[in-house]
């Protein structure tokens, strides 16, 4: 392992080592102290084995609660909902845990939980990421337990089984239920059909063996057809009411068709029995279904744990005070306040001062809304401008957001785009097979009317677009699959199929293709003032101490008590101002904070602010980032790939020049307001483009909602992460690059598999119609073709072998 | 082939009894989280050996 990335955590340190930690008799490098703490706690408790067993390097320690804020869930009233009485003193809590990455987490967290006085048992889910611990309250308070899972580096919040949760819960064991009923009895028809077609095909099989044999395969098949087949039936009659042509018609009528001849078959004792081919439908079409659902309960998950827009606490006033409080404490009348960057957890209406607010969340407007005093704030908006008093009108259910979130549920349950393409496949193939059925019927009617129902009906038997339906559902869970390991995480399932057609790129700098870790160089006052660099920094860091953005990193543990800014501004883009010590001060570009001087900076190289007092320039400030390792190879291999690739910044045309000039970047432009990037993508897409944008900072939001796909960066800000489709997890754009690939690959095989599909039924039709199909042949060609698309699907949970060898 | 009448409902009262068994399991939860254990079942170890233990190895 290089000697310069984080071993906890694999980021890549910058400069010296400052930090390390004793891992098995090696000193090994950390990023931070946050990482330090958190290494030390994993081997104080024995568990250093989690650095061996991990398949995932974890993420890099999240700022957890400080026991303070922790303690209100020690209150019984808090506990309501997430934690249970057990039995003999034990309550069991449930809680959600952030920051799992693999397996190992899992193995970690439960020894380390395991091993606390009073903790009986714990069991964490790696799908959900849902922890269950049972315990003893009255040997250590919950939280206690929750500061402990801080310590090895996770963030435990309460979980609260929601409708939606449970009802995924609930939509999952249905449907393992079905599968189980169908797999067992689709295996013992199979077994009893191995014998008739044995019995059918030397012809010695006495007619009253092979009647009682079909008579239990009647028995098995019943429960399967009725019970695992049943949403089948379902949605074919909606489909039907609907006058839509969908894939589920021809299913039921496969199913139904057959399973009904057959039950008449055995009824008269002669024809021709089809159970084996009616429970393997049913088995191998509710295998697709149940990949289908899998991978859309990842999506809905994984955009749940990104639109926890609400934050857990907010701030109220408490006689002239401001204490954080939990969000459900809140009540109408309380008056809290609002920082920039912060979600509003209520309705309300604003009480001082103006802001601008982000309402892209409810009315889809990207720009953000200027609001004055008295304006109506909502619930899940966002503060972007400066910090606010509002006062609480509704909470919680009451709020404008608890109707949206409703209706958004109902969203999630659509189909991707990419799976409509073979319901519409499937519509005209449904019309095909019912005219070619009533021409098969009709003409052996007239041939030979005593075969004219059993051909017809294998006709209908052969046609069942079993394959044809197991086709894009299996690629899209494997390729999902796939970019779910890359670190790549989709929240919206329209994203493999945007990929695809992406032809042209746009990257923010900071934050995504640099490190988004600031540092303040240099200060250069511009007169010989008497007013120190110590100074300079203090006043810049009590104004950047109100932004969000990625600069203000650079002033985090500079703050001192003697400097305090008030009414501060944000100007997205410009610079912030603010109040100190009844002065007013400015900091950001020169043509922000002293707009009549047209200063130029001391160096032409680097990123410079001005600060500013009273519009008197006092000081340049230095901002240093670095880029990201792997950013140049990326960006290589993306224009290899035929993409053209823009730089879009709001920084100044040195820095964005020197940094595109670096990584090869031919086209970009500096110095872009939010609304100005909006204005270009539209620009692009007006052309005809099909755009991509990567980001990471608020700022990106109105760009990262307009572009055709849109991917945030793992450190992004909550607001930016729920506004992209796909959120970059492992922060490494090489996955980017390569999760453009998949996206191809995606399309080429699910089109293939179509094909392939279509092409199987095609070549059977004419056979069948001839009355040359026999049961078993019927259930074999079936099978051979499901396998066959199945594991052509398969192929993209790989990754794929011209990409290494390629490299 | 009179071995048929016994060997038949015999494997359908097998099939209903494997049947049970999963219904059981799928209400018990344990389909519930399909990834975690195949991977956790690997490398569990006693939690009770944990710190004397890493010194005692080499």
């Amino acid at each position: 392992m290089a000697d310069n990335c984080c071993f906890h955590c694999s980021l890549p340190i910058d400069g010296p080592i400052r930090f390390l930690a004793n891992i098995d008799g090696n000193s090994q490098p950390m990023c931070c102290p946050g990482c330090q703490a958190v290494a030390e706690a994993i081997v104080a408790g024995g568990l250093a084995n989690y650095y061996q067993h991990r398949t995932q390097s974890a993420t890099q320690a999240l700022d957890g609660h400080l026991l303070e804020e922790l303690a209100i869930y020690d209150r019984s009233d808090q506990q309501q909902g997430f934690v249970h009485p057990a039995d003999e003193g034990y309550m069991v809590a449930s809680l959600m845990i952030d920051g799992i990455t693999c397996a190992a987490c899992i193995w970690l967290l439960e020894n380390h939980l395991s091993a606390l006085t009073g903790v009986e048992r714990v069991s964490v889910n790696l799908n959900t990421h849902e922890a269950e611990i049972t315990w003893q309250p009255n040997l250590l308070p919950l939280s206690q337990l929750m500061h402990a899972i801080g310590q090895i580096g996770y963030r435990a919040t309460p979980w609260r089984i929601d409708q939606q949760e449970a009802r995924l819960k609930q939509e999952n064991r249905e449907f393992i239920r079905r599968l189980a009923v169908a797999g067992i009895g689709a295996m013992q028809v199979m077994m009893y059909a191995i014998a008739l077609y044995s019995g059918a095909i030397s012809d010695d099989m006495p007619t009253i063996h092979r009647d009682l044999i079909r008579i239990f395969s009647a028995a098995v098949a019943t429960p399967v057809v009725l019970y695992s087949g049943a949403p089948f039936f379902r949605a074919a009659w909606r489909n039907i009411r609907l006058r839509h042509l969908g894939m589920d018609v021809p299913v039921a009528i496969a199913i139904g068709g057959a399973y009904l001849a057959s039950l008449w078959a055995t009824f008269v004792a002669e024809g021709e029995v089809y159970y084996d081919s009616a429970t393997m439908f049913t088995f191998f079409l509710l295998t697709g279904r149940y990949l289908e659902l899998r991978a859309r309960h990842a999506t809905i998950r994984a955009a749940k744990t990104l639109t926890s827009l609400l934050p857990q606490s907010c701030l109220k006033e408490v006689n002239g005070h401001f204490v954080r409080i939990p969000v459900s404490d809140l009540q109408p009348n309380d008056t809290i306040r609002i920082l920039p960057g912060d979600a509003i957890p209520a309705d309300g209406f604003l009480l001082d001062g103006g802001t601008s607010v982000d309402e892209a969340m409810l009315t889809g407007e990207h720009l953000p809304c200027q609001k004055a005093s008295g304006d109506t704030l909502l619930c899940g908006t966002i503060n972007i401008a400066h910090p606010v008093q509002m006062q609480v009108t509704q909470v919680a259910e009451q709020t404008q957001l608890a109707g949206i979130l409703r209706l958004q549920r109902q969203a999630q349950q659509d189909k991707p785009p990419i799976a409509r393409l073979a319901d519409k496949v499937a519509g005209w193939f449904v019309l095909f097979v019912l005219l070619v059925a009533v021409a098969v019927y009709w003409s052996w009617s007239v041939i030979a009317p005593d075969d004219a129902f059993w051909i017809t009906l294998s006709v209908l038997v052969i046609t069942c677009p079993c394959a044809l339906s197991l086709a894009t559902p299996t690629c899209l869970s494997a390729a999902t699959g796939y970019l779910h390991r890359l670190g790549l995480l989709v929240t919206r399932s329209r994203l493999l199929e945007g990929l695809h057609s992406v032809n042209h790129i746009i990257f923010d700098k900071t934050g995504t293709l640099t490190l988004g870790n600031p540092e303040l160089a240099r200060v250069v006052p511009v007169n010989d003032d008497a007013i120190s660099s110590q100074t300079i920094i203090h006043l810049a860091a009590a104004l950047e101490a109100h932004s969000e953005h990625p600069i203000a990193r650079a002033f985090a543990g500079q703050v001192s008590d003697k400097y305090q800014a008030r009414e501060v501004r944000n100007h997205p883009g410009q610079g912030i101002e603010g109040i100190i010590n009844n002065a007013h001060y400015t900091l950001g570009r020169s043509d922000f904070a002293a707009p009549d001087q047209h200063l130029p900076p001391p160096q032409e190289q680097g990123q410079w602010l001005l600060l500013a007092r009273d519009q008197r320039p006092l000081a340049w400030l230095q901002i240093t980032d670095t880029l990201r390792p792997e950013a140049m190879s990326t960006i290589a291999r993306l224009l290899q790939q035929g993409k053209t690739i823009t730089l879009l910044s709001g920084d100044s045309s040195a820095v964005v020049a020197a940094t595109a000039q670096t990584l090869g970047i031919r086209h970009w432009l500096a110095e872009q307001r939010p609304e100005q990037k909006l204005s270009y993508i539209n620009m692009l897409q007006a052309q005809g483009q099909r755009v991509m944008m990567v980001g990471d900072g608020i700022n990106d939001v109105p760009v990262l909602a307009g572009a055709d796909v849109s991917i945030a960066m793992g450190n992004a800000s909550d607001l930016t992460r729920t506004s992209a489709d796909g959120v970059l997890i492992s922060g490494n754009l090489e996955h980017l690059a390569d999760a453009l690939r998949q996206a191809d690959r995606t399309q080429k095989i699910i089109r293939q598999n179509l094909l392939w599909a279509l092409g199987y039924n095609l070549t059977a039709l004419p056979l069948a119609a001839a009355g040359m199909v026999t049961p078993w042949m019927a259930a074999a060609g079936m099978t051979l073709s499901s396998l066959l698309v199945v594991t052509n699907a398969l192929r993209l949970g790989r990754p794929d072998a011209s990409s290494t060898g390629s490299k | 082939m009179e071995s048929l009448i016994i060997l038949l409902p015999l494997a359908l009262i097998m099939i209903a009894l494997a049947m049970a068994v999963l219904l059981w399991a799928v209400d018990d939860g344990q389909f519930d989280d399909l990834d975690g254990p195949a991977h956790t079942v690997l490398f569990d170890e006693p939690v009770a050996t944990k710190a004397d233990n890493s010194q005692d190895e080499t």
